[in-house]
């Protein structure tokens, strides 16, 4: 029996491939043509005409390495992750802290301020009762790429699940780097600033993703 | 004998629809479309794998290595919900295809 896996590796040369999917590649064309080969065996054929026919399966090894490892390395512009879950969470993030910040920056200017006069909350209630509309986005442009009803509810609430990301990682370096003894002696008020911040905004996304979890095209999850 | 451009343009459609009922390796789905079309399309491996790769990476296909009672270890293609979305409408481009070729060049069933 030829040892298909040095033949093949043989004839294809080096292909623009990891070193792990190479061996697959090689071990499944391998399989493939000792199929082939005890086929022909099977037929009749002689031992060395079997390999002859089963080598012949390629014209061209190496352009065969060059278009497989084409078709392993491409892409497609982006994949589906990013295109159902990273790119609309990510510019829904985007949106809707810019959103924050301008209401931020309108209502600290008190000449050009329509919140001159109004409660120091306004601009955060302001921002908080959009949101379903920053929800709706991202579960849109998810369902949109195709994505299944997890990559919609998980790319609608991106901005509350970054902001966890962000806070916990504050109260982490807090706890154990800087070591403030405020957040050592208050564990559970600085947890409070986790309702603002994540809780609320993500029933609020959430509010406006959930229609576009229901509406499904045809032949989606 | 069918020409190889049309063969190619036709061979998305024939590796989703012998996946359609069952996971198949590559040399079964190649023995499978050569025996469905009665030899009229004939698949190489390097005709073959190059175009799994590139079905799989667009999520049509998923291929996974399993080991078979005599030990035997291969890797099989089964279709995702994608690959199975895209064959209706494959399915419907062709006999569009065919509709019109047989008005137009008076093509007739054989």
């Amino acid at each position: 029996m030829p040892d298909w896996n040095r033949l093949i590796s043989e004839r294809m040369g080096t292909l623009a491939l990891p070193r792990e999917v190479r061996g697959e590649v090689v071990a499944e064309l391998a399989t493939h043509l000792e199929e082939l080969y005890q086929s022909c065996r099977a037929g009749g054929t002689s031992e060395s005409r079997a390999i002859e026919i089963a080598l012949s399966q390629a014209a061209d090894w190496q352009e065969l390495g060059r278009e497989i490892s084409d078709a392993k390395n491409e892409e497609g512009g982006m994949n589906d992750r990013s295109k159902q879950f990273w790119l609309p969470g990510l510019v829904t993030l985007t949106a809707s802290m810019l959103w924050l910040m301008m209401l931020q920056r309108v209502s600290w200017n008190p000449e050009r301020s329509s919140f001159h006069g109004s409660p120091p909350l306004m601009p955060y209630l302001i921002w908080l009762i959009t949101q379903p509309v920053f929800g709706a986005c991202a579960a849109y442009l998810s369902r949109r790429a195709g994505g299944s009803r997890r990559s919609r509810l998980a790319a609608g609430l991106f901005p509350s699940m970054a902001m966890l990301g962000v806070l916990v990682f504050a109260l982490l370096t807090g706890l154990f780097v800087e070591k403030n003894p405020f957040i050592w002696k208050h564990p559970g008020y600085v947890a409070l600033g986790f309702l603002p911040w994540v809780i609320f905004p993500a029933i609020s996304l959430l509010i406006g993703t959930v229609p576009f979890l229901k509406m499904t095209k045809p032949g989606q999850a | 004998m069918i020409r190889t451009e049309l063969k190619r343009g036709t061979a998305e459609l024939a590796i989703l629809s012998v996946l359609e009922h069952e996971p198949l390796h590559g040399y079964e789905i190649a023995r499978q479309i050569e025996e469905q079309s009665k030899g009229a399309l004939q698949f190489t491996l390097a005709a073959l794998y190059p175009m799994l790769y590139r079905m799989e990476n667009r999520g049509w296909l998923k291929g996974a290595w399993k080991t078979a009672a005599n030990g035997r270890r291969r890797r099989c293609y089964r279709l995702m919900p994608r690959g199975r979305t895209m064959l209706q409408p494959l399915r419907e481009e062709w006999a569009n295809l065919f509709r019109v070729m047989r008005r137009v060049a008076k093509v007739s069933h054989a």
